[in-house]
């Protein structure tokens, strides 16, 4: 498999606290990447990392991708969309920042794609929005710039059961037919088992297991289950 | 970068931030020359009228400092654009998309700027037709008139460097302004203490921007100097802006 994502040693101090901690680990294209840990564990930590958010006190990180603008995309803890902008201009505004002519339409039709057609033609402001659609209009917006690698922290959190099942149906879709590497970061195990091919668990800023959805399978535990066995690995040792 | 300039300075034109800087663009210059014209033939207009240095000149050269009413509202208003792409997190759209973070920090600094320029000429321009409509006009140096122009927007621009730096720092409004205003105020304070003694001269020729309360008018070699002098300012503040920015977490 062709790796896209290779971090070595790669390590993030915030004053005197180690959020990640020579972290290697790789990512191949075409994969779903689960990323699981407690709170605080490093994950968001490392997709902020990954996305040139903050910058790693050590080590490094290599992605190969083409280096085109919008060619990764990345939702990081609270949607980040302009409040003041309703979903359209949203769009709009984005595309204009990537420096592509997309038509009103192709905006549109993304924003469908991502169930948000009920706000095409409100002047609704995003401020107003409910977080879930906010959620769906960060999706759209990571989209415009058709990536090849996106980077999902907690895209669960605060949707209903039926914005979950869209979302999940979403990235199945978007990693089957546009070929488009995620990782994905979530506390709701029983959903990242639905979607994710490989896992990486993580732990105060280490890496401490990596394991595929087939060997999962293959060993017919749980995905909970076998989370919980390391975690409890961990306090043991 | 100018794809980010072009995004910024379209959204802003579409903003009610926008809207409101045009509207007190308006107002302020009417609402002084509407004072004049109410005082105008009363024992204080007299005493107004007969000012010697032309009070049209006068309110042109005093529109510049971010101490005035528009300044400060100037001030408030684009810094709620800076510091607002930091407080929606939409300033990590620009990192991720794959933005250099020099490239994001130019942009912003030019977006601020070319307000800037645009929004105190048009203020400075606009209270000098109006209360010279009110008051007359006297006729005036025009060479000297637009270099001492360049000295008072250089001036600006280096408190909009500095500022702008602070809001990059502080992602704040309140403490960007707190610390601007405030470090400001304490250089002011300063002059006016050696000025005193006769030698505020001098560090207003250290520090040309402080001089942007005042309607002082210098000779040519001197303006030269000063400008000079500002865009040494201008130059180190974006410089330590475009160092600090690559090194500050966006988080």
């Amino acid at each position: 498999m062709e790796v896209l994502v290779k971090t070595t040693n790669l390590t993030k101090v915030y004053k005197e606290t180690v959020a990640v901690s020579n972290l290697n680990m790789t990512i191949n294209k075409g994969e779903i990447y689960g990323f699981i840990g407690e709170n605080g564990a490093g994950k968001s930590t490392v997709i902020k990392l990954l996305t040139n958010i903050v910058n790693p006190t050590s080590g490094s990180y290599q992605i190969n991708i083409d280096k085109r603008i919008g060619n990764i995309a990345a939702i990081v803890e609270n949607p980040a969309i302009h409040n003041s902008l309703n979903a359209l201009n949203n769009m709009v505004f984005q595309a204009k920042m990537l420096g592509l002519k997309k038509s009103v339409e192709e905006l549109k039709e993304l924003l469908i794609q991502v169930g948000l057609e009920d706000v095409i033609h409100l002047k609704k402001r995003a401020k107003d929005f409910s977080l879930g659609m906010k959620q769906r209009l960060s999706i759209a917006l990571a989209l415009i710039g058709d990536p090849e690698f996106i980077l999902l922290d907690e895209p669960m959190n605060g949707l209903d059961p039926l914005g979950i099942r869209k979302m999940r149906d979403l990235i199945i879709f978007l990693n089957k037919e546009r070929n488009i590497t995620f990782l994905i970061s979530s506390h709701i195990l029983t959903e990242l088992d639905k979607v994710a091919t490989r896992y990486g668990f993580i732990s105060k800023g280490k890496l401490i297991k990596e394991i595929t959805q087939k060997e999962l399978h293959k060993l017919n535990v749980e995905i909970e289950d076998y989370y919980l066995e390391i975690v409890e690995g961990i306090k043991h040792a | 970068m100018l794809n980010i300039l072009k995004a910024e300075l379209n959204k802003f034109l579409k903003s009610k931030i926008f809207i409101a800087l045009i509207i007190l663009l308006f107002a302020f210059p009417l609402l002084t020359a509407s004072m004049y014209q109410v005082v105008k033939n009363t024992l204080l207009g007299g005493i107004i009228g007969s000012n010697e240095g032309d009070l049209a000149r006068e309110t042109f050269l005093a529109s510049f400092s971010p101490m005035n009413n528009f300044g400060l509202l100037l001030l408030i208003l684009l810094l709620i654009v800076i510091v607002g792409d930091f407080t929606n997190n939409t300033i990590r759209n620009k990192v991720i998309a794959g933005y250099k973070r020099s490239k994001i920090y130019g942009a912003s600094a030019l977006f601020t700027l070319i307000a800037v320029v645009v929004f105190a000429t048009a203020y400075a321009l606009l209270s000098y037709g109006a209360i010279g409509l009110v008051m007359g006009f006297k006729k005036i140096d025009v060479g000297k008139m637009v270099l001492h122009y360049l000295l008072l927007i250089s001036s600006l621009l280096v408190v909009y460097s500095f500022i702008h730096l602070l809001a990059f720092l502080f992602k704040s409004i309140g403490a960007t302004i707190g610390v601007g205003i405030g470090s400001f105020f304490a250089l002011m304070i300063v002059v006016s203490i050696l000025g005193l003694k006769g030698q505020g001269e001098l560090l207003i020729k250290i520090f040309p921007f402080l001089g942007l309360s005042s309607t002082a008018v210098y000779s040519y070699g001197e303006t030269l100097l000063l400008i000079v002098i500002n865009l040494v300012y201008l130059a180190l503040f974006t410089g330590l802006g475009f160092y600090a920015n690559n090194k500050l977490d966006y988080k």
